[in-house]
């Protein structure tokens, strides 16, 4: 097990009722890992993946757009003109539903023949992306993990229909987190693949290392959220008197 | 005055609030008969009454994003944020302050605050707290007729100022979920998980129009994943047959 993978631990004092995923795309087969014994839409793969199993699927273990945003096949011209959204009442007309596509992220055109999923306690491999499901109290701190040490902002992307590209393709492309909240989405919604107000969180691969080390560090209940409003206000104060009292020297 | 009354249809449990930035006092409005911070004025709008608040009416950031003070540099050079326990060091709560979206200094010296049905003006942002289901319309609404991508952004800090100011600087929807923001969250402003959405004024048309046309509840989203990869196959079965057809017919 690699450095990477053991830093990995720390997700698990998390106690999430749902357990992390970790997802790999691979040009080649992945070893000592079953290939899905089902057809699934990408989306699917996640809930699959937390009941507990490890797996891998190609091409044949998709419906849905997953192969079209994993480089898979080629373009898919019934849903790429936008012809599909509008029917399902997703999208008003066409063009609407056209414009998402060149927005949606994809990974390159045959560079991805398998994709792995596994949950935090069956990982075998570094994952290119850890998709957390989280409550808020949880993805609150993550955030925090995120920001801690580099004050980073966060930001989430989105589109009501192909979710997925999202919270699976997106941290993998940009290096950047996402998240969403669960029943955003219209495909997963509709497929009832989450209880509603979760929030996902996908971390990718190289973020990973920074955020395990501040969640090791950080306080993951600091004292002014326990405090309550007038604690946390009289606490402030008292920061900001010292911090004034010491610039107020230094002048 | 626009017609907002579409969401009503909503029944949120907490009423959106419209906000309004002047540089003169607003008429016929009341002014704020307490201090509070500038995210804690959404909720106190929620109670029912329109207010309008001045530089010192607030406590916490908000007259720094409002323009409304010079810089603070206790808080401007991160000194706050490790002291309590958010940041690792100053250096990275420093960091935050040039991304944060804020206000020309000198430009607002009143903000109005308004819930929905009180409300006697244009809101520059409409705030909604929703809860996922609702907020899952107000997205698929903005995405109806344009395709466009939501783009949320925040910082672990200063949550305020991607709520009320990045809306009306940007034009972009913006939104974030209660309590993921550690100043809120201490503070206790809102129950935790709710879905803080906010439109800025030059959207709201659209929104409204939108809301107007679209399915708030699609067939897909009842019947289960079974109905839905039902609903959806014959889609696209009726959508390729017209393709080939007119293919084969070229």
């Amino acid at each position: 097990m690699s450095t990477n993978q053991k830093n990995l631990e720390i997700f698990k004092k998390f106690n999430f009722e749902i357990p992390p995923v970790g997802i790999k795309y691979l040009a080649v087969k992945p070893e000592g890992i079953k290939e899905l014994d089902q057809i699934l839409d990408f989306c699917e793969m996640l809930p699959e993946a937390q009941k507990g199993k490890a797996f891998y699927a190609t091409v044949d273990n998709f419906t849905c757009v997953g192969p079209l945003l994993l480089g898979m096949v080629d373009s898919e011209p019934i849903f790429e003109s936008g012809l599909v959204g509008p029917e399902l009442g997703a999208l008003k007309d066409p063009r609407a539903n056209k414009r998402l596509y060149p927005q949606v992220p994809r990974v390159d055109k045959g560079t991805v023949n398998y994709v792995a999923f596994a949950p935090l306690d069956k990982l075998t491999f570094e994952p290119d992306v850890l998709v957390v499901t989280a409550g808020v109290s949880q993805a609150e701190i993550l955030l925090r993990a995120n920001s801690y040490s580099s004050g980073r902002s966060w930001s989430a992307q989105g589109t009501p229909v192909m979710g997925c590209a999202w919270m699976f393709v997106y941290p993998y492309v940009t290096g950047r987190m996402n998240l969403t909240v669960s029943g955003f989405a219209f495909g997963m919604r509709s497929r009832n693949l989450f209880p509603e107000g979760l929030i996902i969180l996908s971390i990718p691969w190289d973020l990973l290392p920074e955020i395990t080390e501040n969640l090791r560090e950080m306080e993951w209940v600091p004292e002014s959220y326990t405090l309550g409003r007038k604690g946390h206000k009289a606490k402030v104060k008292k920061i900001i008197d010292r911090l004034n009292k010491k610039l107020s020297a230094g002048k | 005055m626009r017609d907002l009354s579409i969401f009503n249809e909503f029944n949120f449990e907490r009423p959106p609030v419209g906000i309004k930035y002047l540089l003169n006092k607003p008429e016929g409005i009341k002014k704020l008969d307490k201090k509070l911070a500038l995210c804690e004025m959404l909720p106190e709008a929620q109670k029912g009454e329109a207010f309008y608040a001045t530089a010192e009416d607030f406590e916490c950031v908000g007259p720094l994003i409002l323009g409304m003070v010079e810089p603070d540099a206790i808080f401007e050079s991160g000194q706050v944020g490790p002291r309590l326990g958010i940041f690792k060091e100053a250096r990275a709560n420093r960091r935050v302050y040039p991304s944060i979206p804020t206000l020309a200094k000198g430009s607002v010296r009143y903000i109005v605050f308004s819930p929905l049905d009180k409300l006697t003006f244009d809101p520059d942002v409409l705030i909604f707290t929703a809860n996922s289901d609702q907020a899952e319309i107000l997205l698929r609404a903005y995405a109806y007729t344009t395709g466009k991508m939501w783009n949320a952004k925040g910082t672990v800090v200063i949550g305020c100022a991607w709520l009320f100011i990045y809306p009306f600087v940007t034009g972009e929807l913006n939104f974030t979920v209660t309590n993921i923001g550690a100043g809120m969250k201490a503070r206790r402003v809102l129950p935790e998980g709710l879905v803080l959405l906010s439109l800025p004024y030059d959207l709201i048309p659209m929104m409204v129009e939108n809301l107007k046309e679209l399915d708030w509840v699609p067939p897909d989203y009842i019947g289960g994943r079974e109905a839905h990869s039902k609903i959806f196959e014959e889609v696209v079965e009726a959508v390729m047959k017209e393709y080939q057809e007119d293919k084969y017919s070229s």
